[in-house]
């Protein structure tokens, strides 16, 4: 990859692992650094990566970026704790990406992760164990259980919507 | 394998059915002769062997068979599994077509499809990476990394060792200045080169008087001269200082001749007669090519000579050829007309080193005198 498909990369997919990490952290600044590090860490291996890998490369970066950032900030066993939701104690005027955004953020993590790389970035279940080293299987299991709990999460304050 | 009561069976079977060599033929009848209770049960096996002679056979046989495009039912179990595949558009056709029976069928599943489309998150594209542009870097950078590589180590090089010889090298302590001043490049090397002159004019008495009232003030005037001249040298370096050598502040206590004298000084230097007299000073403005610097640095530094060939070789690697070579590297890099010179007078008394960039000058100049 040259310099100038490098500053393409950056055009075009900064903006989305951005959002894809902010949503998974809700830290500005820390996404923002990890969107950094995860662009310099490609400029770094500039010459070894294909213009085609780039995307993979970076989620892939970012991603591991960020769970390395989860495990040091000790986290992780806050994220793996899926919060009981309760029904009825939402506002009633909530909108359904408020709602979505609520049942995403009781999610475990990584259940929370391969949707949002299937949902933002539309990954194939293969894509997505690439980057986060699940197999296609693990991927597609957590992907289903995902849905289940959204859908419930949705379907208990449906008629708030 | 051999007979027993545990796998007689088997040897019944294959018996009725003509499998057994003569040998085990014989020795099943053995078997029989001691096992007398088994006798009955052996003729029962004759029974169970059916020839396809007989045309005995299982007529719907194909209803079990299974299709590779055969599929796990849809049912109130697994539905789920199928709606989250048919949001995941992860459903194949035939299936899509079972599903949209099942739902038919079904209707109350059609309100969890939908909630189900409802858990897909769309991405707010209103969110953007503020930073790119400090992302992006320079292509020239990176393509050129060999020559930025030459350039920074040049550069790194140069700036130690300027700052080394310019501060530290053994130098006498009688007169010795030293600093960081501004300038203008080309006043700064008029200015330096009048201060030559000058300095040979100083040698050659040329501040003489000749009456005895103006002897005095003459003298005074001398002394002032001299501190701007030999004992300010960086000061007349300056864009200010050497207008007001030429011109103003130091010109009241300069008699008219001297005035004169500095003024067509100051206008003979500016004449492409002195600067060919002034060949001495000709590496002060050097016009080699920045685009050899690579073969520049290839040469100087790794020459494949032998040390004594080195020794006498003009061309071996001294401090100011790193220097130089340094200079060099700061030039190509900061885009800077950056010029470095040592020089020694002959007597070896007076030492100036100077380095020019821009409109700043690091300089030092010392001298036993």
């Amino acid at each position: 990859m040259t310099a100038a498909e490098y500053n393409i990369c950056v055009d075009k997919y900064a903006d989305n692992v951005y959002r894809f990490i902010l949503k998974n952290i809700k830290d500005e600044d820390k996404a923002k650094d990890i969107v950094q590090d995860s662009f310099e860490k490609m400029w770094v291996k500039v010459d070894e990566i294909s213009a085609e890998k780039s995307r993979s490369y970076l989620f892939t970066t970012a991603y591991h970026t960020m769970i390395d950032l989860i495990r040091k900030e000790k986290k992780n066993a806050d994220f793996e704790e899926v919060e009981p939701y309760t029904q009825g104690y939402k506002n009633e005027y909530m909108g359904l990406k408020e709602i979505l955004d609520e049942a995403l953020s009781r999610l475990p993590q990584i259940q929370k992760e391969v949707i949002l790389l299937r949902d933002y970035e539309g990954y194939s279940y293969e894509e997505i164990g690439e980057i986060t080293n699940l197999n296609e299987s693990q991927v597609k299991v957590y992907i289903y259980r995902a849905r289940v709990f959204l859908k419930d999460y949705i379907g208990s304050l449906d008629k708030v919507l | 394998m051999k007979l027993n009561r545990d796998n007689y069976e088997l040897y019944f079977i294959n018996y009725f059915e003509g499998l057994l060599k003569p040998e085990e033929v014989d020795e099943l009848m053995l078997f029989l002769k001691h096992n007398a209770d088994l006798e009955d049960e052996f003729y029962s096996f004759k029974n169970l062997s059916v020839s396809e002679k007989e045309g005995v056979f299982f007529e719907n046989k194909n209803i079990l068979k299974k299709s590779t495009a055969d599929k796990i039912s849809i049912t109130d179990k697994n539905i789920d599994e199928f709606l989250i595949a048919s949001i995941e558009n992860d459903l194949p056709a035939k299936d899509i077509e079972r599903l949209d029976l099942f739902l038919d069928a079904n209707p109350k599943y059609k309100k969890d499809l939908e909630t189900f489309k409802k858990t897909i998150s769309i991405p707010d594209t209103t969110i953007k990476f503020d930073a790119k542009k400090s992302l992006k870097k320079k292509a020239v950078a990176r393509e050129y990394s060999i020559k930025y590589f030459y350039y920074s180590v040049a550069a790194a090089a140069a700036c130690i060792l300027l700052l080394f010889n310019i501060f530290f090298s053994d130098i006498s302590p009688v007169n010795n200045r030293k600093g960081l001043r501004y300038a203008q490049k080309d006043l700064f090397l008029e200015a330096s080169m009048t201060h030559s002159l000058l300095s040979d004019s100083e040698n050659n008495n040329t501040f003489n008087n000749n009456t005895t009232e103006n002897n005095n003030t003459n003298n005074a005037n001398q002394n002032l001269v001299k501190d701007a001249v030999k004992y300010q040298p960086l000061e007349k370096m300056t864009n200010k200082s050497s207008d007001l050598l030429l011109a103003s502040n130091i010109s009241p206590v300069v008699n008219a001749d001297k005035r004169d004298e500095y003024s067509r000084i100051y206008e003979y230097v500016k004449t492409s007669e002195y600067k060919m007299e002034a060949s001495d000073y000709s590496d002060v403005v050097p016009d080699r090519p920045r685009d050899s610097f690579i073969k520049y640095a290839a040469n100087k530094i790794f020459s494949n000579k032998s040390k004594d060939a080195a020794n006498n070789d003009k061309s071996k690697v001294g401090l100011w050829d790193i220097v130089d070579l340094g200079t060099y590297g700061i030039n190509s890099l900061a885009k800077n007309n950056l010029i470095e010179v040592n020089r020694t007078k002959e007597n070896n008394v007076v030492k100036t080193d100077f380095a020019l960039g821009g409109n700043v000058v690091y300089s030092r100049t010392s001298s036993d005198k």
